[in-house]
Order: structure tokens, then sequence, then C-alpha cells
């Protein structure tokens, strides 16, 4: 395409969304190059519509010209799902905020893919209702970036993610067609669209209307702090709590160092042995909250807890929360640059991985701090390091690719929440043969995307043809012909 | 390798018979099968337990019947991990037996768990009462491996409780009738065996007087673990049963609950549940002890014995399942003795029609078919009368979502071996 041809595409879309709503000046580009992953990359254009509408045409504008887009969010994904890669358009869907519907007696709600996913869940408290998936970033990710990533959060333990709570999406394709996948209703005849859609990191489609259903809030929540002195110990009454039978709404760890971290920002004041923190909730009816909690405070006990508290106090619980969603945030306390694996093991191979988890950050001489979802098994590793030093990336990555092959040799995964990307691509045939790649990449065909969406992305780049191997190992350039 | 005989009775399906049938024993076995009748051109029908093998439209082809029951058996099974993996033809009841011995079980109890495997009901996805209110057998499925049409073996998610790497093809294949794979293992969520379960029924006159309270418990802070509503015959066997025969009017409607956790919380539940049920006037009320609360929630499912003539199902918003099984009782007067099954929280009827005469339920599924619409949803034929199955799509119109399920399957399988013309469009 000549640049000719890119500005008439410019002048189009302009046409569709608005002036200021067509971002290219390259300083202003500079905002949409990076998510919350390592990678970065200049889009060639953002567009911003106002309508789902919009969006459609956008996508059929950029389609007809051969110029593949990239979807983006908030921005708040970890592994570049929302990373441009070479000369695409990245299409944002931040003004599209509405919650269209709440149906309150059916618990679902339909709303727009840029809804902030807390912003949903305040908006149904007055009913008594909330939306259960909750990542960290719950203040800032858009439910139609957690629909691509399949986000969870601490309390998927117990609810499930994503995939979990989302009925059905309406979907803008290649072409600039929408179409439901699923709906308001828990299924609907044929393939499970709505299934594969959700995690497919952006490569499909564009979510533009997504049902969800809500569950009744709780009548009690319990937040149990337990403090160890060894990580060990903390490990074990994981385990031991899981294989107990009981299933806590969160379970989540926090190591030495992530306490080091919290400390001088949220105070929590833990005491002065404490090598390991678990944050544990319970909620439910009364009786049950008390049954769990007390199994709970029991384990932690036979596992040698240093302290213990508990509060059904929201107040309180939001303090004993506190360091634990800050955690991320505070690591600039002890380097200014983090780099989160997110792998997932068996619960009970939880001791033996973390040891060696350490030991990789030893032998590295790499900060290693441990700040994770423990009770599903989804370690996250966050590798502390200044990326001013020469080369200290490179180690940084190379460290995190040892601990992602730690996690598939103890019979776990490659991701538990934050998807494949840009950041684990290259680390998918540790999991998966060719074969199972190959499956994975008739999607595209299947959705008729033409790469049109987020190319390049989720299968390795690199060695071997697309003859060998069924899927496409070259990075493709957004346009054939860039000028 | 495989044993294949010739001219094997009992593996007709839609009145169709295979020429051969092959018993694989491994996915390796089954792959060598599949590759081989996909390289000839033949078309296979996959054989699980064959409970549901009259779910689907009348097969375009059918040469060869794989009996995937051989490939059976606990590959993998780590109690304190509560995750279990799964040959696909292993019997439901078989599985729950070796989770049982460690006080766990998978939360899925379709009907018919001797017969029924694990690959075949999902496969169909099979639904039962437990989880029937918070979601089914695909929110626990979190790993699977296939033989695909060309004969390759594939898997998809992992064997850890929470996994997002590569696509989710776990859901692609559940629900898909093996027209895209054959499912040859599978690895599972498991939960503890609850310390008590108690089921509460109540009865009422009239679908209107029992909505209100199953909504009410719908919406309640704590959900039961399975919540069903029994229209028509499968209400009044249950309120016969309970309340002594004579009993229960033709327009009885039972509310089943069941509840489970710690002793105090089911307590409560099941004293939340019978002030509920007192408050809202139903006819009457009982809290039912082992051997009643199995006869309860068997009523709920089609007898296997005497199957239905025909079956629809169909998924709504809650509210609009109850509307929609109002619709059914009026389109069914002229069937005899209907009854259907409203799992409130997914918002599914299953409704069935004993017998009678094939041109007049027929007309019956077109009546219910017109009703689901109204509620924008499609309802699927479970089982329909062979003779006239030619004259509909027993799945139903899925909207322009079919393009791509075409492209799909022309994708995995682009010689349509795998159970051709069975599927949604007759893909």
């Amino acid at each position: 395409m000549t640049m000719n041809a890119f500005e008439r595409l410019l002048f189009r879309l302009r046409d569709v969304v608005g002036e200021r709503y067509v971002v290219h000046r390259p300083d202003a580009l500079i905002v949409y190059e990076y998510d919350g992953s390592v990678d970065k990359h200049l889009p060639r254009a953002v567009v911003v519509p106002g309508t789902t509408q919009e969006l459609a045409l956008c996508v059929a504008l950029c389609h007809e010209v051969g110029i593949a887009v990239v979807p983006r969010g908030s921005g708040t994904g970890l592994s570049g799902g929302a990373v441009p890669t070479e000369g695409t358009v990245q299409i944002v869907t931040s003004r599209l905020r509405s919650i269209i519907e709440v149906d309150a007696e059916n618990r679902i709600a339909i709303v727009e893919p840029g809804v902030i996913n807390a912003d949903l869940s305040i908006a149904v408290e007055s009913l008594g209702l909330y939306y259960v998936p909750d990542p960290s970033s719950q203040r800032a990710c858009s439910i139609g970036g957690n629909v691509a990533e399949n986000a969870g959060g601490p309390h998927c333990l117990a609810y499930g993610v994503t995939t979990n709570h989302v009925t059905g999406m309406e979907v803008a394709l290649a072409d600039g067609s929408m179409v439901w996948l699923g709906g308001e209703a828990r299924e609907a005849p044929g393939y499970d669209l709505r299934g594969v859609f959700i995690g497919s990191e952006g490569t499909l489609g564009i979510a533009t209307k997504i049902a969800v259903r809500l569950m009744p809030l709780p009548e009690m929540i319990r937040t149990m702090v337990a403090v160890f002195g060894s990580m060990d110990q903390a490990s074990k009454s994981v385990s031991d709590i899981i294989a107990g039978g009981v299933v806590p709404a969160a379970l989540e760890m926090m190591d030495r160092v992530t306490i080091d971290a919290v400390e001088p920002t949220y105070h929590p004041n833990y005491p002065a042995e404490a090598q390991a923190v678990l944050i544990i909730e319970v909620d439910g009816l009364r009786e049950s909250v008390e049954d769990q909690s007390a199994a709970i405070e029991q384990l932690c006990r036979d596992n040698g807890v240093a302290s213990y508290e508990s509060s059904d106090d929201s107040e309180r619980r939001a303090e004993l929360w506190a360091a634990r969603k800050g955690a991320i945030g505070a690591f600039g306390n002890l380097k200014p640059n983090y780099y989160l694996v997110d792998g997932v093991v068996p619960r009970t191979k939880l001791q033996e991985v973390l040891a060696k988890v350490a030991e990789i950050g030893a032998e590295m001489d790499l900060m290693i701090a441990n700040v994770f979802h423990a009770g599903d098994g989804n370690l996250h590793p966050c590798i502390l390091f200044d990326e001013r030093i020469p080369g200290e990336t490179e180690r940084v990555l190379d460290a995190g690719g040892q601990i992602l092959k730690l996690c598939v040799d103890a019979g776990g995964a490659l991701s538990g929440e934050h998807g494949i990307g840009l950041e684990k691509q290259a680390y998918m045939p540790l999991v998966f043969t060719d074969d199972d790649m190959r499956s994975m990449a008739r999607l595209g065909p299947a959705f008729a995307t033409d790469d049109g969406f987020n190319p390049s992305k989720v299968f390795p780049v690199g060695e071997g043809s697309e003859a060998e191997t069924g899927y496409s190992k070259t990075r493709r350039a957004g346009t054939s012909d860039v000028v | 390798m495989a044993e294949a005989s010739q001219s094997e009775t009992g593996f007709e399906v839609d009145g169709l018979s295979p020429s051969r049938v092959e018993r694989p024993a491994s996915a390796d076995e089954l792959s060598r099968v599949i590759a081989d009748a996909n390289s000839a051109g033949e078309a296979v029908i996959p054989w699980g337990g064959g409970t549901r093998m009259s779910l689907g439209n009348t097969p375009e082809r059918y040469d060869v019947a794989v009996d995937l029951t051989g490939i059976s058996g606990i590959v993998e099974y780590e109690p304190a991990d509560l995750t279990v993996v799964v040959s696909g033809g292993t019997r439901i009841a078989e599985l729950q037996a070796v989770l049982g011995e460690s006080g766990q079980r998978l939360d899925f109890d379709p009907p018919e768990p001797a017969a029924a495997t694990i690959g075949g009901s999902l496969a169909s996805n099979a639904v039962g009462p437990v989880r029937s209110n918070v979601g089914g057998v695909r929110d626990l499925a979190i790993g699977l491996e296939v033989v695909e049409a060309d004969g390759a073996v594939t898997k998809s998610g992992g064997r850890v409780v929470k996994n997002v790497q590569g696509f989710d093809l776990v859901r692609l294949h559940i629900g898909a009738l093996g027209t895209l794979g054959i499912i040859t293992e599978v690895a599972f969520k498991v939960s503890p065996i609850p310390a008590d379960t108690q089921t509460v029924a109540g009865w009422f006159d009239g679908l209107d007087a029992a909505r209100e309270t199953a909504m009410r418990i719908f919406n309640w802070s704590f959900q039961p673990e399975a919540l069903a509503v029994l229209v028509g015959a499968r209400a009044l066997a249950v309120v016969q049963t309970l309340a002594g025969p004579g009993d229960g009017e033709s327009e009885a409607v039972v509310i089943l609950a069941r509840v489970s956790g710690g002793f105090s919380a089911v307590r409560r539940q099941v004293d939340e549940l019978t002030s509920l049920f007192g408050a809202d006037m139903a006819d009457g009320f009982d809290v039912l002890g082992g051997q009643d609360a199995e006869a309860a929630w068997a009523g709920s499912l089609p007898d296997a014995q005497t199957p239905p003539a025909l079956s629809a199902r169909a998924t709504l918003k809650p509210t609009d399942a109850f509307a929609y099984a109002s619709r059914l009782i009026g389109a069914s007067n002229a069937v005899g003795a209907f009854g259907a099954t409203i799992h409130v929280g997914t918002g599914t009827v299953l409704a069935d029609w004993p017998g009678g005469d094939p041109e007049e339920l027929a007309k019956t599924a077109a009546a219910a078919a017109m009703a689901a619409r109204e509620f924008r949803c499609e309802a699927v034929f479970e089982r329909y009368p062979s003779e006239l199955k030619s004259e509909i799509d027993v799945w139903g119109n899925p909207g322009p979502a079919i393009d791509i399920m075409r492209r799909m399957k022309e994708q995995f399988d682009p010689k349509r071996t795998l159970n051709p013309g069975r599927f949604v469009g007759r893909i």
C-alpha cells in the first residue's frame, strides 16, 4: 500500500469517528505502544470509535485495505495482547462505556466492551448483586479486555474465571459484520463459539456487547490474614486447606520480598519473623463462613502460624487486603522495574516449585518476589530489576523462561490468567505440539479473520514454514508494503 | 490392533446400520481407525454408552461405528489437587466410584451414569440436576485430548484448575457431538463430597404460583446445589409419592431444592426453604430423606426404561423459562402425559412427550419450536420421531453464527468423516 492509500484510510476513518478520535502523529501514538507487559511497538494509527457501529465500520475499512487491527481495552494486559505489531491500526474501546441493560431478576447485565470491571459491580451493588471476576487491575481494566484474555482474579478460586461468567457477546468480525455468539441464556445450539472467543486474545474479532451473569452479594464475608515464619509452612497450609476440602473464595500468598515491598507503603505491621503471609477469604452463609474459617484457622495453627487475624468488618477487611492489592505497585519501593511471570502448578507442588524458583533467583542473582493466587496454584513470581542496566532485561526474560519451564515440568500451565500474547508465544511448544497448535490456529479461518486481528500473537514465530507446521510462524506485518 | 467385525447389530442410528464396528483400546488405535476411514472417504459415528444416540439429525452417511468404551480408565488422580484425568470411554458411575473412595465427586450427574461415558456425555452436552443453579459440565472440564478427522491426536487446556494457554478448544468440543474430533481424555476439577445434603420439595397449584417462589430461591444469597421445577407428569408422580396416591392435581408443580455443605449451613438453608414454602402457601412441602430424595430427583429426569418419543431442550433466561414451559403445557393437550423439568439456574427446560402418533408429535414439536422463538431461543429436539426427522433440523436455527460453524467444520473435518449431517445445520 502506498502512503496515499494509508492517508485515504485515515481520511475515511476520520469520517467515521471524527477527526479527534483518529490518532496518527508519532508523539501522540506513544501512549498506545505498550500495555502492562514488557513489549512495546508503535501502532501506525489509533482509532477510538464512539459507538459499536463505528467500531465495526472501522474494522471493515481496515480489512478492506488489508491492514490488521489490534484491539485495545484499557491496556492493562500483562502478556502484550494490546501491543501493536508492525503496521497495525489499533482500535480502542475506551469510549464504549455504557451498561446497556441490567435484568436484576434474572441476574444478567449487558455491557459495552469498554465498561470498567469494577464499575459494573458498583453499578449493581444497590440491587444486591456483583460481577465476580476481579482481576487485580479491576479499577482500570475493561470487560472487553477481560473477555479477550479470559481474565481471572483472587476470587476466581471458588467462582471461576471470565468464561464462567460471560454468557454471550456480540462480535464485530473482520468484514465489519456483527454476530452474537451465545446470548443472554446460558447455552445455545451449535458449537460453543462464545467459549472459544473468550480467551482468544483479540485474534478473532472485537466484542461490541457482552452479556454477563451477576451473582447475589454474599450474606457474610470474612477475611483472614495468617503470617508464617517460613514459606514451607505457608505453602503446606495452602495444600492442606485445599486437600481438606475447603475451597475459600480467595487464597492468596505473599513472600518475604513482597512483605518488604509493601511495609513502607501500606504498613500492615506483620511480625518481624514473617516470611510468608496468607490472605484468605471465605464468604456465603453465616454458618458456612463460621465452619470454613474455623477449619482454616485450625490448619494454619497446625502448621505453626506465627500470627492470625480475622475480620468480618468491611473497613478492616479492606485494610487486610490493601497490602495484597497494592503489592505489584509497591515493588517500586525495591526496584524500578518488575517482570511478572504468570504460571500455574498443581497445588500439591507449590512447596517444591517455589523452592526451585528461589534457586533460580539465587543462581542468577535476581530478586524474585512471590505474590500470587495460591489456592489455585497460580504463581506470579515477580522478577524485580532495573532495565537501565545493560543486558538486565534479557537476563530477566531468561529467568522467566526457566520459571515457566519449571511450571510445565511440574504438570502445570504457561499461563493462569494473563494469556500468551507476545510474551509467551515462544514457550507454547513447551506444552503444545505442532498438531495441537495447528488445531488452535483453525479458529482464525473459521472466523474468516484473514489474519486481520492481532496478527503474530499467541503462536510461536520464527523457524519453520507454514506448510511444515500448519500455522504461520512469520511475524506478519499489518500491511504488505509499508512505505 | 483394534478389532473390527462385520455385520454387528446394536449400532443403528435412526434406522441406519454401519458396515463395520471398530473397537479401539487406545487413542493411538483410534487414531489409525479414523485416519483410515478418513482416507477411504468413509463416515464414522462415534459411540460411547449409547444413551444419547437419538440426538441429532439423520446421518447423511454411516460406514463405521466406533465403540469407544474400550478407551477407559482413570489416567491420573491426585485427590489433594482436586483434579482427575480420565479416558473418554470411562462410565460416569465408574469415575464417581473412584472419586468417592477419596471423599470426592465430579459435580455432574446426567441420566444413566452406569452406561453413559464421560466422552459421550461431554460431546452430547448432557445435563443433570447438580450445579444446575450455577453452570454445566463445560465449567468443570479443564483439559481435553481428542482424535481429529485426519487421525491427529491433539490436546488443549491443561491439567491444572486454572489455565489460559492457547485457545479454549475444550469448550469447542464439548457439545460438538464429535463432529470436530473424538474425545479420548478429559481433565476435570472435582469437589469434596459435602458433609451434609438435603432436598426440600414444595408443591404448588400451577406454574405461576411456583414461579414466584422458585425465582426467590434463585435470587437468594445462598445457592442450592440443584434447583429444579417439575411440571406435568413429572410433578404429578412426585406429588403422589410424597402426599399419597390420589392426591395432586394435574396442574401440580413441584420445586425441588437440594442444599449441601456443612451441617449447620444445611440446617439453616432447610429452615429458610421450609419457611419460604410455608409463607408462599405451597400446597405442601417436605424435607426428603435419602431414598425419597433420590426418587424425587430421578423423577426430574426422563425414564431410561421407557424413553419418550419426543424431547425438547431449550435454554432461556430463567423468567422466560417459566413462560416458555407454560406455553408447552398449552401445546401438549393432544399428546398425553407431558412432563418437563426447568433447571432454574441455567434456564434449561427439558420437556418430554411419551408417545403417540408421529404426525401429532411433529405438530407439538412445531408448537414448541415456535414457543421457544417467542423468547429468542431455539428448542433442540433431543428425541424426535425417526421417520419424520428428515423434515426438520432438530437443532433449530442457530442464526448468522451458522456461517462460522460451517467454516469450523470445514477446517477440522474437510472430508466430513465425523458424524456427517447429524449436527446443527446438517454440518
